[in-house]
């Protein structure tokens, strides 16, 4: 067991072992791959614990924390040091009809998850993370724009694309229901 | 919700596909903790890219010892620091002088220190330094306000669109450097100096270049700077230790420079005066003596990553005052205490906060530790 920092209330550790599935779970959403995941929120986990007294002190720490997460994720920085540059552009370039909707009846729940699934892997990070947040965090369109720093219209806008790229890749999906 | 609506329904379908894929989350989480706090000692003690040839190899060599003593040209010796020439007259009025890992530069009065922290909206200017803000949010965008950043390494590549005037030749303080250029829409601008022969780089970046060109003219490399700390940690001197007697005699120093190390580099400085001075001797003076007992069945015992030195000054030197140090042990859970050549107190959260708390990097301490 490694050394523990003291705070005023719960303990680093003990916020980790409490609240360490859901950070997980929502990077696993944002990343799509276990390692990825773990990876990023053990990153999120050590940028907090520096300053773990005053996440602790913040009126909801997990919030505090998840928002690390995101913003990890997304972040300038992050991406540099991946090597990763990701434009409008390269992604518009992705055939839709690289999700492989063969294997079953592409009508099936459990394909049309696949495939929405592989989809996802094939959204910008900030498309893909207004996704997540609105339709894995239910968070309406107002505070996802706070998290990101970004205009509601610009949700708006970024929820449309992705909803749209989910229809062209799973080609039961109905025209009619889209937004 | 039906499978014919799961796949006519597009936001349905998203719940539905996030929901599915949770158990892929289904990993352990018991090592969690520690892995992330494996990682965050990691990167006070590495860096992804350093500057220099050589430097890596220099630095495994420090880690893989576990040593806070460096043993290389860069080693100072544990006597009185004198403080290199003073930061060069070009400095403007009310500029404030930021010190890390061997390199001072001045910024202007008002910019605050490490305050990018990418959850709140961005400053006017800020200086990130000894390992920045590490309790911050990340930033989703590129921030588009005035950043200077003192770094081990280098952060490239740069995103698409940035214009690169490539790697001029350069010389600060004497020490060959390249300075790089790039140029973003909107008119950010950003320059980078790397410093092979300091293990450092400089960043600057903001749209106003006349402004960074003014800060960048300030850089300097110092031995020993401006706060009387050097810029590699000071080697163990032979009263580095725990023993029986009396606390540190504190006295009334006039000032206390107070230096933060982070892998056996300045991370970190600050000249404390006035009432900040007097608060911090206050602290040191209130601690019991000896240590602070440890707690050997919650922790391990790891290497020390983060250690602070303290010199605590009675009058100038020229006028024939004298200097004290100070060292502060509190990066364990064991042998957690500050210690002079006269004396041993017991480590407090007071002494830390008036003190590393005054530098602008944050610090953490672990266990139980007398609030002081």
């Amino acid at each position: 067991v490694a050394g523990r920092v003291r705070v005023a209330g719960e303990t680093f550790e003990g916020f980790v072992a409490a609240r360490g599935p859901a950070l997980l779970r929502l990077a696993v959403m944002l990343t799509g791959d276990a390692h990825a995941a773990q990876d990023l929120v053990q990153t999120a986990l050590a940028r907090a614990l520096r300053h773990w007294a005053k996440v602790e002190a913040a009126d909801a720490p997990e919030a505090y924390v998840r928002r690390i997460v995101l913003h990890e994720h997304l972040s300038w920085r992050r991406r540099r040091s991946n090597g990763e540059v990701v434009s409008d552009a390269a992604v518009a370039a992705r055939s839709p009809s690289g999700v492989d909707p063969a294997g079953g009846d592409p009508a099936g729940p459990t394909v049309a998850r696949d495939a929405a699934w592989r989809l996802l892997a094939t959204l910008p990070r900030r498309q893909r993370a207004v996704l997540v947040l609105r339709y894995y965090d239910d968070l309406d369109d107002a505070a996802i724009a706070g998290l990101l720093g970004c205009g509601q219209s610009t949700v708006r806008s970024q929820a449309a694309r992705g909803l749209a790229a989910l229809r062209a890749a799973v080609p039961t999906m109905d025209a009619e229901a889209l937004p | 919700m039906t499978a014919d609506s799961q796949t006519r329904d597009p936001e349905a379908l998203l719940r539905e596909t996030f929901s599915a894929h949770e158990h892929v989350a289904d990993v352990p989480v018991a090592a969690l903790a520690g892995a992330a706090r494996a990682r965050a000692d990691a990167q006070r003690r590495t860096r992804r890219r350093w500057v220099g040839t050589g430097a890596l190899a220099a630095t495994t060599a420090l880690v893989v010892a576990g040593l806070m003593l460096p043993r290389s040209p860069f080693l100072p010796s544990t006597a009185t620091p004198v403080p290199s020439s003073p930061l060069r007259a070009s400095v403007p009025a009310g500029w404030q002088v930021v010190s890390s890992l061997g390199v001072e530069l001045a910024v202007p009065g008002e910019w605050k220190l490490n305050a990018d922290d990418g959850c709140h909206d961005p400053v006017d200017g800020t200086v990130t330094f000894g390992g920045g803000p590490v309790a911050g949010c990340g930033r989703a965008l590129m921030p588009r306000f005035t950043l200077v950043a003192i770094a081990a390494e280098v952060t490239d590549p740069r995103p698409q669109g940035a214009t690169h005037d490539r790697g001029r030749p350069t010389r600060i303080s004497g020490e060959a450097a390249t300075l790089d250029r790039w140029t973003f829409s909107g008119g950010l601008t950003e320059l980078q100096v790397v410093i092979p022969g300091g293990k450092v780089a400089v960043e600057l970046r903001g749209t106003d270049e006349a402004l960074l060109r003014r800060i960048l003219a300030t850089v300097r490399l110092v031995d020993v700077d401006s706060a009387g700390c050097h810029a590699v940690q000071p080697a163990k001197p032979s009263w580095d230790g725990s023993r029986s007697g009396p606390a540190i005699p504190v006295g009334h120093p006039e000032s206390i420079g107070v230096c933060l190390y982070r892998t056996g580099r300045l991370a970190a400085s600050k000249l404390l005066t006035g009432a900040e001075a007097a608060r911090a001797a206050a602290a040191l003076g209130r601690a019991a003596p000896g240590q602070v007992p440890d707690q050997p069945d919650s922790c391990l015992d790891e290497p020390e990553q983060e250690t602070a030195w303290l010199y605590l000054k009675d009058g100038s030197l020229e006028r024939g005052g004298s200097v004290t140090p100070v060292r502060v042990h509190y990066d364990n859970c064991r042998r957690r205490f500050a210690v002079s050549p006269g004396g041993v107190s017991q480590l407090t959260q007071a002494m830390l906060s008036t003190t590393v708390g005054r530098t602008g990097t944050g610090y953490s301490f672990s266990g139980d530790v007398p609030t002081g």
